[in-house]
């Protein structure tokens, strides 16, 4: 099975609690907005813990290390491909404007035998938890609903 | 033209027909005998004449004076020798009196040669005394791979006519060896190393202990002799502060032989006392009497058959590069097969050279072909590494830096050299120690070493990193004032092969991490520092010269002035003719540095970049280092000039068979004769890990027919034969053994049952073969 860790981060703003969601690069979700953000994550072998997992995607997607602070587990959704996810929230700031992603290669337009290279995430950006909401893809939602009952 | 010692090309030994006096010292290092622990270079028995003589015990070292002409912050104060210890070598033989010595009387014929099956150097020589006495001449000498104290001497003489005979078969301490420095401190401090603590005998032999003056090191040799002679025979044994003496003498007839077989051990400590040096070298010697030569020589032949099943390289439809290849691989196992923690020197045991000092030349280009060899020796000389790590910690401190800083040059840990811009500065080794320790785990599938003391290792060389380098406005990530492998350029900013190595060091302590949380966080590395190493490491900045289609070794390279190459015609090396004042400020390389980085890391470049960049570093560089070659072959070969990397192949492997840096004498070039392998394997083989997956993609130059090469990975033996129409891979282990490779850029899976074969297509090279500064082509390969 799949497994994947990510790092849910999170701030106090003006309006109450904001989280850092990214969205995916690449030209199948170019042109869609809801529903798709995530959290920096992604997949980690057997033999890795999945909390250094969630740091290393942090770093890997966003191209900045989270902030210094205390992740507070979230437990673990299943997404519908079965894909396994593990969640931690983390109370911090960080500026993402000079978002750096890792790139990722796919055959596109497919069938093409063109092979084009696309960052993970193209963006990253704070909500407050009632637009996330609607960001966020929704295997990820009950991970939102944890956080906002800590 | 320096003369040339003319080996017989043959495939598993190295003869030398006929004894060239000039040539004595070279010699003595093609035909040094070591363990990694005990290393006795090729000294004729009777000790005279010497070219220089060399007995060694791996890290058994004389510190001395570090002399400065004006000293600075940070300097090391201390050097390191290693030291010429006792001399248990020693036959001398007398006829009806008169010694024989090949310089005086009638030699009438004289070989030696190195059996690279048997691990065995012998001798024989025909020689009339001055007096008209003819004797014949027999030794077979070993230093054992499988009992790490022990030598053996079996040492035979046959009368073919009546003659008294006396054998004298000694221990001797503090013997003269030439200084290495002209210093007279140095020299001082380096004379008569060795003070008399014990002497013990009996009848049949000796047992001498002294202590190194300065460094306070107690080394024990013992010797014990087994004579057979056909009729009656005296022997007794006498013994002083610096000597021991066993003699034995006889009547031989004609056709009757005196066998006095010399058995040797060796011990050596920094911490126990007298008594238990003396003690080990004792119990080794019983040891040795308990097995007897036949049982020594037998058990070396076992050890070298599993050895070359392992990794043996057959080359077929060139005889000279299959000889230099195995004795490459010979020097090199001798060189790490018992060191058993510590250090691999440059020159391992076979010469005084660099002080007896290991570079990170042992890391860089021994360990990943011992990894494939002889996997347990490359975790050992790791863990030598992981066990200075405190020392290297303390210089990272001195130096105002993270982590940990491994020395330039060292014997025992301390940092021992006097040059910072080359030493100090040269950061990428504490990469390339980390870069070995993460091949070891995924060449052997073993994680011991990680989690016994390469973590340590990973997580401290990464904190240096991070102290070193520092990102720009925009996110960049620069390593700046650094020198890379080439010795020509010093303190330069963003070398390309330093950054490579240094994100690379950085993925793979953050990658530790993940792997053993508990043991990150012992060293208090928290999630969010190693997700710092991996920022730096994404953003690491390469610098590249768009207009030129090519990587400047370091950022500016390519703009520097060009070197007058014409005016240096016959000036090599050019360390010795020009300041480096001038050499850092010109496009001229002494050494593979770029062409390295394109070796080590081969996904970071683009086939045209490989191309292009090869053409461009051809034309600059010199080789004014060993280390050269032999990556210049592996690159020449990947991109299609496989003529001009079979010339390569021929450098890196005859460096020391035909002297070709003019001073083999001081011991052999480890690196350059590991290189040997790696231009078959790697150049030819077209071996290259790509993270956990082995590929090859091989391709032959017209003078090479076949080439078959043995593999060990992750606990399966691996065969690879390459013709010029296809590669076939199998595996020669258990039923259902199963290994990934990529295959000519294709995934496929090996399987014990079933074989991979691909076809191959030529390789076309896409640019010109390339030119070389003039006069420094390599020689053509035949």
């Amino acid at each position: 099975m799949r497994r994947s860790a990510g790092l849910l981060l999170w701030r106090r703003g003006p309006v109450g609690v904001e989280v850092l969601l990214g969205h995916p690069g690449g030209p199948l979700f170019a042109r869609r907005d809801d529903g798709v953000w995530s959290m920096p994550k992604g997949e980690y072998l057997g033999d890795e813990e999945p909390l250094w997992a969630a740091y290393r995607e942090f770093a890997e997607e966003i191209g900045a290390a989270p902030p210094a602070g205390e992740p507070v587990p979230l437990g673990e959704v299943r997404l519908r491909s079965g894909k396994l996810v593990t969640g931690w929230a983390l109370e911090g700031d960080l500026d993402v404007t000079a978002l750096m992603s890792n790139l990722f290669t796919v055959q596109w337009p497919p069938r093409s035998g063109r092979f084009q290279q696309f960052p993970e995430l193209d963006r990253a950006q704070w909500f407050d938890l009632a637009t996330a909401r609607r960001k966020i893809s929704p295997g990820q939602l009950p991970l939102l609903d944890r956080l906002a009952a800590l | 033209m320096i003369p040339q010692p003319g080996f017989p090309a043959e495939p598993w030994c190295v003869r030398e027909t006929s004894l060239d006096l000039d040539l004595l010292a070279q010699s003595e290092s093609v035909f040094a005998l070591s363990n990694g622990h005990i290393g006795l270079r090729g000294n004729l028995d009777e000790g005279e004449p010497v070219g220089i003589a060399g007995t060694y015990l791996n890290s058994f070292f004389e510190q001395r004076p570090l002399p400065y002409a004006e000293a600075g912050y940070g300097y090391p104060e201390e050097g390191q020798t290693i030291v010429n210890v006792t001399n248990g070598k020693i036959i001398r033989l007398l006829v009806a009196d008169e010694p024989f010595d090949v310089r005086y009387g009638q030699l009438n014929a004289h070989e030696r040669t190195l059996d690279l099956r048997a691990g065995t150097l012998t001798r024989s020589a025909d020689w009339t005394s001055p007096a008209g006495r003819r004797v014949l001449v027999r030794s077979t000498r070993l230093v054992s791979f499988q009992h790490r104290s022990v030598a053996a001497i079996c040492y035979e003489v046959e009368a073919v006519e009546r003659t008294q005979i006396i054998v004298q078969s000694e221990l001797v301490a503090n013997e003269h060896v030439p200084s290495p420095s002209g210093d007279p401190r140095v020299a001082a401090a380096l004379d008569h190393p060795l003070v008399h603590l014990s002497s013990d005998l009996d009848e049949h032999g000796a047992l001498l202990v002294h202590r190194t003056r300065s460094s306070g090191l107690t080394m024990a040799a013992g010797m014990h002799h087994d004579v057979t002679a056909p009729g009656r025979f005296a022997e007794e044994t006498d013994a002083r502060d610096d000597w021991a003496r066993t003699t034995v003498t006889c009547i031989l007839l004609p056709g009757e032989i005196l066998r006095v077989v010399k058995l040797l051990s060796y011990g050596w400590s920094s911490q126990r006392s007298t008594e238990a040096v003396r003690d080990q070298a004792a119990a080794a010697l019983v040891g040795a009497r308990y097995e007897g030569w036949e049982s020594l020589l037998a058990g070396q032949r076992d050890y070298l058959d599993t050895f070359w099943d392992n990794i043996d390289v057959e080359v077929e439809g060139d005889p000279v590069l299959q000889q230099a290849v195995r004795f490459g691989l010979f020097h090199v196992l001798q060189a790490g097969a018992r060191a058993e923690q510590r250090a691999l020197p440059a020159k391992g045991l076979t010469g005084p050279g660099y002080d007896g000092h290991a570079f990170w030349d042992t890391e860089g280009y021994v360990l990943p072909l011992l990894m494939y060899a002889l996997p347990g020796a490359a975790a050992d000389a790791l863990q030598w590494r992981a066990s200075i790590l405190d020392l290297a910690k303390q210089r990272a401190q001195t130096l105002g830096l993270s982590g940990a800083a491994f020395p330039w040059r060292t014997i025992r840990g301390q940092e021992c050299s006097a040059y910072w811009p080359a030493g100090t500065a040269a950061f990428h080794l504490n990469a390339v120690v980390a870069s070995a320790i993460e091949r070891y785990r995924v060449i052997t599938g073993d994680d011991s070493l990680e989690r016994d003391g390469g973590f340590e290792v990973l997580v401290e060389t990464a904190r240096l990193w991070c102290s070193l380098g520092h990102h720009d406005r925009a996110g960049g990530w620069h390593v700046d004032g650094v020198t890379g492998p080439d010795e020509y350029s010093a303190v330069a900013d963003d070398n390309v092969f330093t950054n490579l190595m240094a994100a690379r060091n950085l993925r793979i302590a953050a990658a530790a991490c993940t792997r053993h949380p508990e043991l990150a966080h012992r060293l208090g590395v928290s999630e969010q520092e190693s997700a710092e190493w991996l920022v730096h490491a994404r953003a690491v900045h390469l610098p590249y010269d768009a207009e030129l289609g090519v990587h400047p070794q370091s950022a500016g390279f390519t703009r520097y002035a060009e070197w007058d190459f014409e005016a240096f015609r016959g000036r090599y090396p050019l360390l010795l003719h020009a300041p480096y004042v001038l050499l850092y400020a010109r496009q001229v390389c002494k050494q593979a540095d770029l062409v390295l980085a394109m070796h080590w890391f081969p996904s970071a470049f683009t086939p045209a970049q490989k191309a292009r960049n090869v053409d461009h570093y051809e034309r600059i560089t010199v080789r004014d280092s060993s280390l050269s070659a032999c990556t210049q072959s592996v690159l020449c070969a990947e991109v299609g000039h496989l003529e001009l990397a079979h010339d390569y192949a021929h450098e890196a492997a005859l460096v020391d068979l035909q002297d070709l840096h003019h001073n083999s004498r001081d011991g052999l070039h480890m690196a350059s004769l590991a290189g040997a392998w790696s231009t078959l394997v790697e150049g030819f083989g077209g071996l290259r890990e790509h993270g956990e997956v082995l590929g090859f993609d091989p391709a032959l130059p017209a003078g090479i027919d076949r080439l078959t090469f043995r593999l060990r990975r992750q606990g399966l033996r691996l065969l690879v034969e390459v013709t010029h129409t296809e590669v076939t891979c199998s595996l020669r282990d258990g039923a259902d053994g199963r290994l990934r490779l990529r295959l000519c850029g294709e995934d496929a899976e090996l399987t014990t049952a079933t074989p991979v074969v691909r076809p191959l297509a030529r390789r076309v090279p896409l640019l010109q073969r390339p030119t070389q500064p003039p006069g420094r082509a390599p020689r053509p390969h035949s």
